[in-house]
C-alpha cells in the first residue's frame, strides 16, 4: 500500500492551500457564499450513497478480491467551498483527510491528504461519498469486532476546516 | 418498427422526481418527451438527449410504458412488488435479475439480452449483432471461469465447461476450439471437507463475474459504473457513475447512471477500463498505468491520486521514477496517437460469431498485420472495396486515403489516421535486416513471432498471488447473489514491469507469456479452542485454522497448477524488446535473462509454499525444455526445444539490460 503523505505533511499541505490565492480558484464570493452557513462535517457510510453513521454503528472492513482492506470515508458537510466537480485537479479543491484509529490512539488506516471535490446535490446537501480509506492490516482478524474512531478532516480553498469523528465497531464484510 | 430514442438504461431517470417544466405538448410529442425534453419559450427541444439519433424510434418502443398517458403512475411501468426501484437491479447478480419481470427489465435498459430481441436486436436493426453477443467470450466468461479450474484439476480438457450462465449453441458446427455448451458454474458448499478444486470454485463465482454483461456489475464503487447488455459497453459511464444530463427529471446525485443518455460506438477507453482492468490488465496498461505490489516497490514512483476500481489514491503507478524524464511505463503508441480500443476492436472481436469459446484469443480477430500488412505487401481492400481482417470479417473503419493510402478513420474522433505498411518500413539497416529481414537460411523473424512479441515496451506481471478463502465469513455469489461461508480475499506478491516469458500462441506462433494465477491457496475454516488447534484470530471470538496452507494446485495430469498463458500487453512501441532479453549476448552474461525469457529457472521469484517447498515462478519448463506448468490456453505451450537452441547460439550484442532484483519474498 503507497501511502504518500503524512499526517503532519498533509496537514501542512492544509496550511500551503489555505493561503494560495493566486490563478484559477474559486469565484471572488465563494467564500462568503460558503460562509453563510456554519461549517460542519457529518460522517456517514456507504460506497456509492451516503447513509448516515452514528456512534457505534458497525462499519465494514472490505477486502478487495484480490488483496487490500479498506473502509469507505463518506461525508457530508455545510460551509465550505466545494470547489469544482468535473475538475479533479483544480487546486480549488478542499483537501480531505479520512483516518482510522485504534482506541489507544494508533493510525491503522489513512487516507493521506487527497484533494477531492465534493458534490452538490440538487438539493443542496453537499458530500463526498465512497473514498477509500486504506486499512494497514494483513488479516481482518486484525481489527475485526474491535471499536475504533473513524474521523475526517476536510479544509476548503478559503481556509474553513471542518472535523468529525465517529466511534464504530468495524466487521467483517460479506 | 421504426428506430427513434431507445432511451436505454436511465429509465430510471423517467422513475426519479416529478415532471416539472412541461408545457402543452404540441402534436405529436409523447408524454414522455413533454417531462424529459421541455420546450423552451422558444420552441427549441431541450433536456434529454435522443439516444440514438441516427434512427426514428420512440421512446416506448423501446423501453415500453405508456407514451400517451398523462400522468406519470400511468405512463412509468411500474416497480414490481418487493423492488426498490431502479438502483437495486442494477446490483443484481445474473440469476437475481432473472427473477426481474421483464417488463420492467426493458423499462430499466432495453439492451439487456433478456429483452434486447424487442429494441436493439429487433428485425431490421442489430439483429445479427444480438444473435452473437449474448454468446461471445466478453458474456460467457468462460476465459475467466475454466483455466483455474483446469489448473487444479477440476476439468481435464482445455475445453470450457462452465460458464456466469448456461449457454448452448444452437448451430454448433463443430468449430475447432469451442464447445456446444456451457453450464452455469456453481460453487458446492464449503466446509471442513472442501477440496481444493472446491474452493477454487467458490474464489471463481465470488470474484470473476464482475463483467458478466448479463448483469449490470455490482455499481458499487468508483470506476466501475456500467449497464448490462448492449448498453454494458455503448452507454457511457463516468468513472463516478453520475449522470450529466440535462433532462431536468434526472437524478444528477446518485451512481450508477451514464453521463449521457445516448449510445454510442465512440466507446472511450475508460468505458473499456470499467471492466478491463483486471484480467491481464489491458485497460490500465494501455494508457500507461500499472497496479502497486504488496513487495519492493522501487523508490520515487510516482501514483495516481485517484480511488479507482476500489484502490485507493497512490494504487496505480504512472512513473517508475519522478526523477528523471523518462517514461518507463509509457502509453501504447496508438493511445497515444488518439486511437482508442474500439479503433481496432470491434464486430466479432467484441461481439463474438456464435462459438462458445473458452478464451479471448479464440475469438479476438483482428491482428498487427490486417492494418500494418506484411513485409511483403500492404494491406488493399478486396474487389468489393472493402478492407478485411485476417479472419475475413470487414473493418468498417479502413479506407484509402485521397494518395491512396490506408486510412482508419477514428471511432472516437473521426480523425482519418494513415497506416504505416511494413512494406514501406525497409529501412535497410543491419539491425532491420536481422529483426525483419530473412538471412541466409531463409529464416525470418516475421514468420515465426508475433509483431507484438517484440515491439511491447513494457508489461505487468503480478508472481506470487497468495489466495485465501475464509469460511469463517461468508461470500457472495456473483452469479445467484446468495451468501455462503467462504469469503475470497488474496494479495500479490511482487508487480514488475520486465517479466518477457515467451511461449507459443494459438496462432502458432512465438508470443508474449503472462504468469497468470502463479497461485499459493489457503483456506480456513471456523475453529473450536477447546478441542482443536487454532491458528487464524486466536485471541479474537471467531478463531480459525487452516485446511490448506498455501497450497500449490495441480493439474489433472500432476503438473504444477500454475498458470502460464498467451498475453498481448497492449503497450506497443515503435521500438523492441533488446535483442540480448531472447538471444544469448556474445559476451554470455545474460544466461540468466535469457533463462527467464525460456521459461527457466532464473531465480528471481521465489516462494515457499506452506510446507516450505520452494517454488521458482519463472521456471515453466524442466531442463529438457518440457512443460512442469499446466498450460490451459488450447494451442499453447512452450517455447520448442529447436527454437530455444537458436536462442542459446552467442550472437549478439550486450545492450545493457538487467533485470529488476524483486528482493526477497516477505510472507503476507
Amino acid at each position: 500500500m503507497i501511502l504518500r503523505f503524512s499526517l503532519v505533511f498533509s496537514l501542512s499541505l492544509f496550511g500551503l492551500t489555505a493561503c494560495s490565492g493566486g490563478g484559477g480558484g474559486p469565484p471572488t464570493d465563494a467564500c462568503e457564499a460558503a460562509a453563510t452557513e456554519t461549517p460542519s462535517a457529518t460522517l456517514g457510510m456507504g460506497s456509492t450513497i451516503y447513509a448516515p453513521l452514528s456512534d457505534g454503528d458497525d462499519v465494514d472492513i472490505n477486502q478487495g478480491a484480490q488483496g487490500g482492506f479498506h473502509v469507505w470515508g463518506t461525508v457530508r458537510v455545510t460551509g465550505l467551498y466545494p470547489g469544482v466537480r468535473d475538475r479533479r485537479m483544480d487546486p480549488s479543491n478542499p483537501d480531505v483527510v479520512f483516518q482510522v484509529a485504534t482506541m489507544d490512539g494508533t493510525i491503522v488506516g489513512d487516507t493521506g491528504s487527497i484533494v477531492r471535490p465534493l458534490k452538490v446535490r440538487s438539493d443542496g446537501q453537499v458530500e463526498l461519498v465512497g473514498e477509500i480509506v486504506p486499512l494497514m492490516i494483513g488479516s481482518t482478524d486484525d481489527l475485526a469486532f474491535q471499536t475504533v474512531t473513524l474521523s475526517v478532516s476536510i479544509t476548503d480553498f478559503c481556509g474553513t476546516t471542518v472535523m468529525d469523528s465517529r466511534s464504530v465497531r468495524l466487521v467483517p464484510s460479506t | 418498427m421504426r428506430c427513434y430514442l431507445p432511451l436505454t438504461a436511465v429509465a430510471c431517470l423517467l422513475l426519479l422526481g416529478a415532471c416539472s417544466g412541461s408545457k402543452t405538448p404540441p402534436d405529436g410529442r409523447s408524454s414522455c418527451r413533454r417531462c424529459h425534453q421541455p420546450l423552451s419559450d422558444d420552441g427549441g427541444v431541450g433536456g434529454l438527449l435522443e439516444s440514438h439519433p441516427t434512427t426514428v424510434i420512440s421512446c416506448v418502443d423501446c423501453h415500453g410504458g405508456d407514451g400517451t398517458a398523462e400522468a406519470k403512475i400511468d405512463s412509468h411501468v411500474a416497480v414490481p412488488d418487493g423492488l426498490s426501484g431502479p438502483t437495486e437491479i442494477r446490483g443484481m447478480s445474473s440469476v437475481e435479475l432473472d427473477t426481474v419481470p421483464l417488463e420492467y427489465v426493458r423499462w430499466v435498459n432495453p439492451s439487456d439480452y433478456r429483452v434486447s430481441d424487442l429494441s436493439c436486436g429487433t428485425m431490421g436493426c442489430h439483429e445479427a449483432i444480438n444473435a452473437t453477443a449474448p454468446s461471445s467470450i466478453m458474456t460467457t466468461m468462460a476465459g475467466h471461469f475454466n483455466k483455474p479450474r483446469y489448473y487444479v484439476g477440476r476439468q481435464t480438457t482445455r475445453f470450457p465447461e462452465v460458464a456466469a450462465r448456461d449457454q448452448r449453441d444452437e448451430s454448433f458446427d463443430g468449430a475447432p476450439s469451442a464447445v456446444e455448451q456451457l453450464t452455469t458454474l456453481h460453487a458446492p458448499a464449503l466446509d471442513a471437507d472442501s477440496s481444493l478444486a472446491d474452493i477454487v470454485d467458490k474464489y471463481i463465482e465470488d470474484g470473476c463475474p464482475r463483467c458478466h454483461v448479463w448483469n449490470f456489475g455490482p455499481n458499487d464503487k468508483a470506476g466501475d459504473f456500467r449497464s448490462s447488455g448492449c448498453a454494458g459497453c455503448h452507454m457511457v459511464y463516468a468513472n463516478d457513475g453520475l449522470s450529466r444530463s440535462a433532462d431536468p427529471n434526472a437524478n444528477l446525485d446518485d451512481p450508477p447512471h451514464p453521463i449521457n443518455h445516448r449510445l454510442t460506438s465512440a466507446i472511450p477507453d475508460s468505458q473499456c477500463e470499467h471492466c478491463h482492468y483486471r484480467g491481464n490488465r489491458i485497460g490500465t496498461m494501455y494508457r500507461g498505468v500499472r497496479e502497486a505490489a504488496r513487495l519492493a516497490e522501487p523508490p520515487n514512483i510516482g501514483a495516481l491520486d485517484e480511488s479507482l476500481h476500489g484502490r485507493p489514491s497512490g494504487f496505480f503507478v504512472d512513473d517508475e521514477d519522478t526523477t528523471n524524464d523518462v517514461d518507463e511505463t509509457p502509453a501504447d503508441i496508438h493511445q497515444q496517437a488518439g486511437m482508442g480500443c474500439v479503433d481496432c476492436h470491434s464486430g466479432v472481436d467484441v461481439h463474438g460469431d456464435g462459438n462458445l469459446y473458452g478464451a479471448h484469443d479464440e475469438q479476438v480477430a483482428i491482428e498487427c498485420i490486417d492494418c500494418h500488412g506484411t513485409e511483403d505487401t500492404a494491406i488493399a481492400p478486396d474487389d468489393g472495396g472493402v478492407f478485411r481482417n485476417s479472419r475475413g470479417e470487414i473493418m468498417r473503419n479502413l479506407r484509402l486515403g485521397t494518395d491512396g493510402v490506408p486510412v482508419m478513420i477514428s471511432r472516437l474522433d473521426g480523425e482519418a489516421r494513415p497506416l504505416a505498411q511494413l512494406v514501406d518500413l525497409d529501412l535497410g539497416t543491419p539491425e532491420y535486416v536481422a529483426t525483419h529481414g530473412r538471412d541466409s537460411t531463409g529464416f525470418s523473424h516475421l514468420d515465426s513471432l508475433e509483431c507484438y512479441t517484440c515491439h511491447t515496451a513494457w508489461t505487468q506481471s503480478c508472481p506470487g498471488c497468495h489466495v485465501t478463502v475464509d469460511m469463517r465469513t461468508e461470500g457472495r455469489s456473483l452469479i445467484d447473489g446468495t451468501l455462503a461461508a467462504g469469503r475470497t480475499g488474496g494479495s500479490r506478491s511482487w508487480v514488475v514491469t520486465d517479466y518477457f516469458a515467451l511461449g507459443m500462441g494459438v496462432d502458432g506462433q512465438l508470443t508474449l507469456m503472462a504468469p497468470q494465477e502463479k497461485m499459493f491457496l489457503t483456506a480456513i475454516v471456523p475453529c473450536n479452542p477447546a478441542t482443536e488447534t487454532c491458528t487464524e484470530g486466536v485471541d479474537t471470538p471467531n478463531p480459525g485454522r487452516r485446511i490448506f496452507d498455501q497450497v500449490v494446485r495441480r493439474t489433472a495430469d500432476g503438473k504444477l497448477g500454475f498458470g502460464f498463458g498467451p498475453v498481448v500487453p497492449h503497450t506497443t512501441s515503435v521500438g523492441s524488446v533488446p535483442c540480448d532479453r531472447c538471444h544469448l549476448r556474445e559476451d554470455g552474461t545474460n544466461t540468466n535473462i535469457v533463462n527467464e525469457t525460456l521459461g527457466r529457472a532464473s531465480g528471481r521469484f521465489l516462494i515457499p509454499d506452506g510446507e516450505g517447498t520452494m517454488y521458482d515462478l519463472s521456471q515453466v519448463v524442466d531442463d529438457a525444455g518440457e512443460p512442469i506448468v499446466g498450460l490451459a490456453h488450447q494451442g499453447t505451450g512452450v517455447v520448442p526445444p529447436d527454437v530455444a537452441a537458436r536462442m542459446l547460439v552467442p550472437r549478439v550484442a550486450n545492450s545493457g539490460l538487467t533485470l529488476r532484483d524483486v528482493g526477497p519474498w516477505v510472507a503476507p
